[in-house]
């Protein structure tokens, strides 16, 4: 009986907490473990860490990196902009429009077109005419200078050097040619604001939006 | 050469100069004026007092012409063959495009089943548009060409033939006799031959006129002698013509040294200067 006894003693044994149990327990530290019962200062309670999901994140770093480059693709192009040529607007525009714009031919019967060529050699005839008689005349105009040079030198050469010094005053020489029509004396002109529309094309113009490329672009 | 630069040398010391570098040009130059000037002194010790002349400096005032002048009967028929042709060869301008689509659109409006839209109904034809164009134009009155001076015939004003250039002329009392001349003054010593011209006007037609000089030098020159009854020191005048345009500025004659004065044209110049002065004057006055 006593065996059997001993027998289950040994196999609850497990359970005992008497058992005598022999602990190795080594420290690190050279303070002894104390207990801690004032409270902790300087610090503050943990944030809670956000959960990001890593996917969102890389779509969003996407976007942000195609706006830039969406930007300096824009700039690019500004910058190649250049100034308009209007002429040469009208002329794209008229270039399309160039069957619409045909005239039809005007045929000219022979007694026309004769009259034409005789009146062509009449204008050849009257300009060469023209031209022979201001040859003439330029001659005459400075053959008369040079008398009175010529002339003036002769009574004194101090005159004369005085008279062929050139006049600064004739320079920014300006010329208001014949018109039409006489001015209108008592003309007054209708009021009004002047106002400039016209478009400017100055480099100044275009604005760079500042933006830090280099910092965005390394994240 | 080397005598010569030796006399050279020797003169410009005698005029109180510095003798410097100068070129061959300018040696020779200097050397041919001292000559002139030898020449000149030789012969007025020969030829007695009266070899001498006035200076005179007279102005040739121009009024440019205002309007252009009316085209003569090839310049009028070479610009209408010229337009002619021009025209030929163009393009539709946008007014006869609109004019080609009022066309087409009239057509429409015949059919039958023809509908108008409000667009329509306010459709502004070409040929309206060249309506309102007309009487705007209309409505302008242009300055007559023919100024009231030209009616009159009143040869004092500056307003007459504006399609011609005019010609200040002043009459003034030479010797015995009232002469029509340009505007003239002697010569005083100091000024230049130009600034006497200017003087000349200025003394003789007021201050207020405003003209502008053609340069330093003369255009022009005439000479005369004075009659033999005449006692006088020189024996002549020589005088110079200064062109100038006219720019600005009402003509008020003083009354000391001209007693009339006139803008004439080149055409009417003969009927009042003396027949050689014209001659003269002729030679440097253009035609237009």
């Amino acid at each position: 009986m006593s065996a059997s006894v001993n027998a289950m003693f040994s196999r609850f044994s497990r359970l005992c907490i008497n058992q005598a149990i022999a602990v190795r327990t080594v420290h690190t530290q050279v303070s002894p473990l104390l207990f801690k019962v004032s409270e902790q200062l300087c610090a503050e309670p943990m944030k809670k860490k956000k959960k990001v999901d890593p996917m969102k994140q890389f779509a969003k770093e996407a976007k942000k990196l195609k706006k830039i480059e969406r930007e300096i693709r824009r700039l690019d192009k500004k910058g190649r902009i250049l100034k308009p040529i209007d002429e040469l607007d009208s002329v794209r525009r008229l270039s399309k429009e160039l069957e619409l714009r045909k005239r039809e031919r005007t045929v000219l019967s022979f007694d026309e077109m004769e009259n034409r060529v005789l009146l062509y050699k009449d204008w050849t005839r009257y300009k060469a005419q023209q031209r022979r008689l201001d040859c003439i005349t330029l001659r005459r105009l400075q053959n008369s200078q040079t008398k009175a040079l010529d002339e003036l030198r002769k009574e004194s050469e101090d005159l004369y050097q005085k008279a062929i010094q050139i006049d600064e005053g004739m320079l920014a020489l300006n010329i208001t040619g014949p018109l039409s029509t006489p001015p209108i004396k008592s003309f007054e002109p209708t009021d009004g604001e002047y106002v400039d529309k016209t478009r400017k094309y100055d480099e100044t113009e275009i604005e760079i939006p500042k933006i830090e490329l280099t910092s965005k672009r390394r994240r | 050469m080397a005598t010569s630069m030796n006399k050279l040398k020797s003169l410009l010391l005698l005029h109180g100069q510095t003798v410097r570098f100068i070129s061959k040009a300018q040696c020779r130059d200097l050397l041919r004026r001292q000559c002139v000037g030898k020449r000149c002194s030789s012969t007025n010790v020969t030829q007695a007092t009266g070899d001498r002349y006035d200076l005179l400096g007279a102005v040739c005032l121009e009024r440019k012409p205002i309007i252009v002048q009316k085209k003569t009967e090839i310049e009028e028929k070479y610009n209408t063959m010229i337009r002619q042709i021009e025209n030929e060869h163009s393009l539709l301008s946008d007014h006869e495009l609109r004019h080609k689509e009022d066309l087409l659109y009239a057509e429409k409006s015949k059919e039958d089943d023809f509908e108008e839209t409000e667009i329509d109904g306010t459709r502004q034809t070409a040929l309206d548009r060249e309506d309102i164009w007309e009487s705007e134009a209309k409505a302008f009155i242009t300055a007559d060409t023919i100024t009231e001076a030209d009616k009159t015939d009143d040869r004092r004003s500056i307003e007459r033939k504006l399609d011609e250039k005019l010609i200040l002329i002043v009459k003034q009392k030479l010797g015995n006799t009232e002469k029509w001349i340009l505007p003239q003054s002697s010569w005083v010593s100091g000024e230049s031959m130009r600034e006497t011209a200017n003087r000349a006007l200025k003394s003789s037609c007021g201050e207020e006129i405003e003209p502008v000089f053609y340069g330093n030098a003369p255009c022009g020159f005439y000479k005369y002698n004075y009659p033999k009854t005449v006692d006088k020191e020189t024996r002549g005048s020589k005088i110079f013509f200064f062109k100038a345009k006219y720019k600005e500025g009402e003509v008020t004659i003083n009354k000391d040294n001209v007693i009339d004065y006139l803008w004439v044209t080149k055409t009417e110049l003969i009927d009042y200067l003396n027949r050689d002065y014209y001659r003269s004057v002729d030679q440097f006055i253009l035609d237009l």
